[in-house]
C-alpha cells in the first residue's frame, strides 16, 4: 500500500506543479483579454476585478482606428519576408549541406551571428542607411531587414534537415538523369517539407512580434501592428484599447499555431535536436 | 552490353589514397565480384565507374567510350545502393517511373515498362504502396527494378545483400544470379562477404588497401591464392598460418619456430630445396587439410584443444600448439570421437595441400605440381 500511496502522492504533486506553472504562464494572456473587455474605470480599480460585466467599446474603438491598417502592414511584411527568406535560405542551406567548401564553417558561423545581433545595436545605423536610400517608412525597408534575420535562421535550420537526407537518394536521381536543380526540386525539397513548415512558422511569428526596428524605421505609412498598438494614448495610456488591439493581433497567430502544431512539433523534433 | 575497362585508376579523398593505380577489365556480360575488407577501395572503384566519385587520375572506358568527363546520367549505368535509396515520398509505381521521366517517354510507354519490370520482379501487387510499407526483400527488388528499368549497359551493385537476414540473403543470391544470366548484362557486384563472392561471381577481383591482390575464377582464388592476403581472406574458417624458419638437421628439413618443430615430409622438403627456399617462411594450411588423431601417430604433433564449435556435421576445433594456434575442420564421422576441451590431441598436416609464403613479400612460393 505504501508504494501505491507514494506514487499517487508524487503524481499529485506533479499535477499541482503543472497546474501552477500553467496558471503563471497563462495569467498574462487572461489578463490581456480581461482588460480588453473592461471599461476605463474597471481597469484601474483596486483590488483588481476578476469578475465584471464585459464591454466591447474598446474593440469598437480599435476597429475604427488606424490599427487595422497597421495589422495589414504587419501581416504583409511578415508574409513577404518569410516567403523570400525561405526561398533564398533553403537554396543556400542545400548548397552548404551538399557542397561544403573550405570556408563553409566560417561563413555559416557568420550567418548565425546575424541572428544573434541585438536589434538595438544596429537600429541607428540602419536609420541613417535607409534615410540615405530614401527607404524610410516603406514596407520594403522592413522586409529587407527582417529577411536578414529570417534568412539566417532558415539557413541554419534547413541545413540540419538537408543533412538528414541520405546522399544515396540524390545520387540515385543523378544516375537516373536529373540535373542538380531538379534533384533539389523533385527529391530533396519534398523530403524536408516538415522542416520547411516549421521554419516558415518560426519566421512568421518572429517577424510579426518585432517592435524596435519597426518603431525606428516607420512613421506613418508602413507602421506595423506592434508599433501601432502603442499609439493608443489619448488621455494617458489607453490600456483598454491597447489590450484590445493586442488581442486582435494575437488571436490569428494563436489560431494559426494551434492549427499547425503537429507540423511544428514534427519539424522541431526532426531538426532542432541536431 | 559492354565491357568496362579501368586504366591506371587512382581515387583519393584528400590525402588518403583509396584506389591506387589499378588496371582492370570487367568483361562483357559477365558477373564480376569485387571482394575485399572495408576500406580496400572496392566501393570507390564502383562509384568512379558510376560517375559519383571523381578519380584523381586514370581512364574509365565503358564500351568504346571514354567516360571520365561524363555525368552519371550520361554513362548509361545503373546502380543498386546498399540502402536501396528508394524515394520515400513516392509510391512504388512512381519510384520505378521516376527513372524514365528524363528520357521523355510517352505516358503509355512509361506505364508499360513499369508493369513489365514489376511483373518480372513480382512487384505488381505493391505498385500503389510506399517504400516504408514494404519488407526489406521487397524494397530490394524495387531497387533492382529501378536499376534495370532503364535498360542500362552496366549494372552496379553496392553490397546489396548486406541488409538482409540470412534466409533472404540466400534467396536473393540465387535471384540475382539468375537475373543476370537471363539478362546477360555486364554486372559488377561489390561485397566483403567471400561466400557471396564465390557463389555469384564468374570472376572475382580481390582488393586490399587500394590495390588488386588477385583476379580469377572462384576456384582459382581458392586453390591458388597468390599471396598471404588472398589466402587468408577466402575460406571459412580462414587458412592457418604457421610462421617459422626452414632448418636442416641431419639431412631432414624442419619448420622451426619458438616452441615447435614440424618435420617436413621428404616430398615437401625436396620441393623447397628445388626452389632454394631457406630461412623464414610462412606455412599455410587450410582447416580442412589437417588430420587429427586421438593418440600419437607417425609424424604428428601434440596440441591441446581449446574450443569446439559444432557446425552441421562437422566440428570446428581450435587447437593450441604453444607457439601457434590452429583451427581445424573435421567431419564428425571421420573423427570418430567426441573432442573435449583441454583434451590432448595429435595433428598432422596434409602436406601436399600446404602453401608456402615468403615472409618478406607475402607472395606465395610456387611449388611445382600442385595438382588442382
Amino acid at each position: 500500500m505504501k508504494a501505491k500511496m507514494r506514487r499517487s502522492l508524487v503524481s499529485g504533486t506533479r499535477m499541482a506543479a503543472v497546474i501552477l506553472v500553467t496558471i503563471v504562464f497563462a495569467f498574462p494572456l487572461y489578463w490581456l483579454f480581461a482588460t480588453s473587455l473592461k471599461t476605463r474605470v474597471q481597469i484601474f480599480t483596486l483590488p483588481p476585478k476578476f469578475i465584471f460585466i464585459p464591454t466591447l467599446e474598446n474593440y469598437i474603438q480599435v476597429v475604427n482606428s488606424w490599427f487595422m491598417g497597421n495589422l495589414l502592414n504587419s501581416f504583409l511584411v511578415a508574409a513577404v519576408s518569410t516567403v523570400f527568406s525561405i526561398a533564398v535560405g533553403s537554396l543556400a542551406a542545400y548548397g552548404f549541406s551538399r557542397h561544403p567548401l573550405k570556408g563553409s564553417d566560417n561563413i555559416l558561423f557568420w550567418i548565425l551571428s546575424l541572428r544573434m545581433l541585438p536589434p538595438i545595436a544596429i537600429v541607428l545605423p540602419l536609420y541613417v542607411l535607409f534615410r540615405t536610400l530614401h527607404l524610410l517608412d516603406t514596407h520594403l525597408a522592413l522586409i529587407l531587414i527582417y529577411s536578414i534575420f529570417n534568412i539566417s535562421f532558415t539557413v541554419w535550420f534547413m541545413k540540419g534537415f538537408f543533412d538528414e537526407i541520405p546522399r544515396d537518394i540524390e545520387e540515385s536521381a543523378m544516375l537516373d538523369g536529373y540535373g542538380p536543380l531538379q534533384v533539389f526540386y523533385k527529391v530533396a525539397l519534398p523530403l524536408v517539407r516538415p522542416g520547411l513548415m516549421a521554419t516558415a512558422i518560426f519566421c512568421l511569428i518572429q517577424t510579426l512580434i518585432e517592435f524596435l526596428i519597426a518603431l525606428i524605421l516607420t512613421n506613418r505609412i508602413a507602421v506595423t501592428a506592434t508599433v501601432g498598438m502603442a499609439k493608443f494614448q489619448v488621455l494617458g495610456v489607453e490600456w483598454g484599447q491597447i489590450t484590445a488591439a493586442a488581442a486582435i493581433f494575437i488571436l490569428p497567430i494563436i489560431v494559426f499555431t494551434v492549427l499547425v502544431r503537429n507540423q511544428l512539433i514534427r519539424g522541431m523534433a526532426f531538426g532542432g535536436l541536431r | 552490353m559492354v565491357e568496362v575497362r579501368l586504366k591506371n585508376l587512382t581515387v583519393k579523398y584528400g590525402e588518403v589514397v583509396a584506389v591506387n593505380n589499378i588496371n582492370l577489365v570487367l568483361e562483357d556480360r559477365k558477373f564480376t565480384v569485387m571482394l575485399g575488407p572495408s576500406g580496400c577501395g572496392k566501393t570507390s572503384t564502383l562509384r568512379s565507374i558510376a560517375g559519383l566519385t571523381r578519380p584523381a587520375s586514370g581512364d574509365i572506358y565503358i564500351g568504346e567510350r571514354l567516360v571520365n568527363d561524363l555525368y552519371p546520367s550520361e554513362r548509361n549505368v545503373a546502380m543498386v545502393f546498399q540502402s536501396y535509396a528508394l524515394y520515400p515520398h513516392m509510391n512504388i509505381f512512381d519510384n520505378l517511373a521516376f527513372c524514365l521521366r528524363p528520357l521523355k517517354h510517352s505516358k503509355g510507354e512509361v506505364e508499360r515498362k513499369v508493369n513489365d519490370v514489376a511483373k518480372r520482379l513480382h512487384l505488381h501487387e505493391f505498385l500503389g504502396r510506399y517504400p516504408a510499407e514494404l519488407s526489406s526483400g521487397q524494397q530490394q527488388r524495387v531497387a533492382i527494378g529501378r536499376a534495370l528499368i532503364r535498360e542500362p549497359a552496366v549494372l552496379l551493385l553496392d553490397e546489396p545483400l548486406s541488409q538482409l537476414d540470412a534466409v533472404l540473403r540466400e534467396e536473393m543470391k540465387m535471384y540475382i544470379k539468375k537475373l543476370q544470366e537471363d539478362l546477360a548484362i555486364t554486372t559488377i557486384h561489390v561485397t566483403h562477404d567471400q561466400t557471396e563472392a564465390q557463389a555469384l561471381g564468374d570472376k572475382i577481383v580481390v582488393m586490399d588497401q587500394g590495390a588488386i591482390q588477385q583476379t580469377g575464377t572462384p576456384q582459382e582464388i581458392y586453390n591458388s591464392p597468390l599471396n598471404l592476403f588472398v589466402a587468408g581472406f577466402i575460406g571459412n574458417p580462414p587458412m592457418n598460418f604457421i610462421p617459422g624458419k626452414v632448418y636442416r638437421e641431419k639431412g631432414e628439413l624442419f619448420l622451426v619456430n619458438t616452441k615447435a618443430r614440424i618435420h617436413l615430409s621428404s616430398k615437401l622438403s625436396k620441393k623447397l630445396e628445388e626452389k632454394g627456399v631457406v630461412g623464414e617462411i610462412i606455412l599455410g594450411i587450410r582447416p580442412e587439410h589437417i588430420l587429427l588423431f586421438p593418440t600419437a601417430a607417425a609424424n604428428s604433433i601434440r596440441a591441446r584443444i581449446v574450443e569446439v564449435l559444432p557446425q552441421n556435421d562437422e566440428f570446428i576445433i581450435h587447437l593450441d600448439c604453444t607457439s601457434f594456434s590452429l583451427k581445424v575442420r573435421e567431419d564428425k564421422k571421420i573423427l570418430g570421437f567426441r573432442p573435449q576441451i583441454d583434451q590432448e590431441i595429435w595433428f598432422a598436416l596434409s602436406e601436399e595441400k600446404a602453401y608456402v609464403f615468403d615472409k618478406e613479400t607475402t607472395a606465395r612460393i610456387e611449388l611445382s605440381s600442385r595438382g588442382d
